[in-house]
């Protein structure tokens, strides 16, 4: 088993904000180092911006208890590091059972096992995965301005743009008019950055209003949008009766008059 | 955790930390509403990118509240420290106080 229950979880977050070398200078325990770089960064990468994205694009009998794979490689590396740093010892049915799982990570993509049949899919023809904004351990999530992030040998695939599965309109052809009719604001933001936010903003007629810090409120006459971030983390619908970025910003949490 | 703590307002994604004065009357405590510790390995927020938005403290309790803008999960009291993580966003750190926790709203766009 992994030992994973002996860290706290405030210790455990605390150590995936912390770079590896950062990491020894602050005598974070090794232990704890190699959880946050090996298994924590692993398992967040392959699985929670990989796996889990394509699992909610495919049809829900696909989704039911599949192996996934490569996409699984977090538990064989974590195990295999820990092994060969002297960190734990294993049987010789654990290395047998790890060699195997270390084989089917290598080969496989999701797995599904029955009484005396599994079933095994190809892995991706095509992958692309850039690093995250803010991880300090090498996490990515999947991107790609120019195709499928994720193909596989018959063409299919998911579209996906700063780890956000997105349509396909979002990086073939996105529009000033797709955008603003957008609901999904997350969609909506990398449909944006795709785009180029000046160039949206200036193909659909917006006007800086007013800005505070980091919040710049753009309105067309009718439509009003709160951008946050530089460059933009958020873009918001806000009300017309917003008068400034602080108040639309206000607005957006809650708050009256412009107390953001 | 290696995170400086502050008591004004402070957003991480659309999880937003609001002191309660901040709020204003808007969000009122159901007296029938027990606190509840956050337990050790932490409480789920909203979950966004596939991942969850986790408070993370020894020594805080959440509240269910009356929320008249409908965006509070609940009332943050702190007495020592507490944190909200997300792998994919800086945590930020709550120092001592009374917090409503909101998620972020925005005007609904007539869909495609």
């Amino acid at each position: 088993m992994v030992p994973v229950a002996q860290f706290s979880a405030l210790d455990r977050a605390n150590a995936r904000t912390v770079g590896p070398q950062d990491s020894v200078s602050q005598r974070i325990s090794i232990d704890l180092i190699l959880l946050a770089t090996v298994w924590d960064s692993l398992n967040h990468t392959l699985f929670g911006n990989i796996a889990r994205p394509m699992r909610a694009t495919a049809p829900r009998s696909v989704n039911e208890i599949p192996w996934y794979g490569q996409q699984e490689a977090h538990r064989v590396a974590y195990l295999d590091v820990l092994g060969r740093l002297d960190r734990a010892t294993f049987s010789h049915e654990d290395t047998v059972l790890l060699d195997i799982q270390a084989t089917i990570v290598r080969s496989t993509g999701w797995w599904w096992a029955f009484d005396g049949v599994c079933v095994l899919a190809e892995r991706p023809a095509v992958l692309c995965a850039t690093p995250t904004t803010n991880g300090v351990h090498n996490e990515r999530w999947l991107h790609n301005v120019s195709g499928h992030a994720v193909e596989f040998a018959d063409g299919s695939g998911v579209y996906a743009y700063d780890g956000i599965v997105v349509p396909e309109w979002v990086i073939c052809d996105p529009t000033a008019e797709r955008i603003a009719r957008e609901p999904d604001p997350a969609i909506r933001r990398c449909a944006i950055a795709r785009f180029g936010a000046e160039r949206y903003l200036e193909e659909a007629r917006m006007r800086l209003v007013g800005m505070d810090d980091d919040a710049r409120l753009y309105s067309d006459g009718h439509r009003q949008l709160l951008v946050l971030g530089q460059p933009a983390t958020a873009t918001l619908n806000v009300p017309a009766s917003a008068r400034t970025a602080r108040e639309a910003l206000a607005w957006t949490r809650g708050l009256r008059g412009d107390a953001a | 955790m290696n995170v400086d703590v502050c008591k004004g307002i402070q957003a991480q994604g659309p999880i937003v930390v609001i002191p309660m004065f901040a709020a204003g009357r808007a969000v009122t405590v159901d007296p029938k509403r027990k606190p509840h510790s956050v337990p050790e390995e932490g409480i789920e927020l909203l979950v966004t990118r596939g991942c969850s938005h986790r408070l993370l403290s020894g020594s805080a309790t959440l509240t269910a509240v009356r929320d008249t803008e409908h965006l509070a999960p609940g009332l943050l009291d702190v007495t020592g420290r507490a944190y909200v993580v997300h792998p994919d966003y800086p945590p930020i750190g709550i120092g001592p106080g009374r917090y409503v926790i909101r998620r972020q709203r925005e005007l609904a766009v007539r869909g495609r």
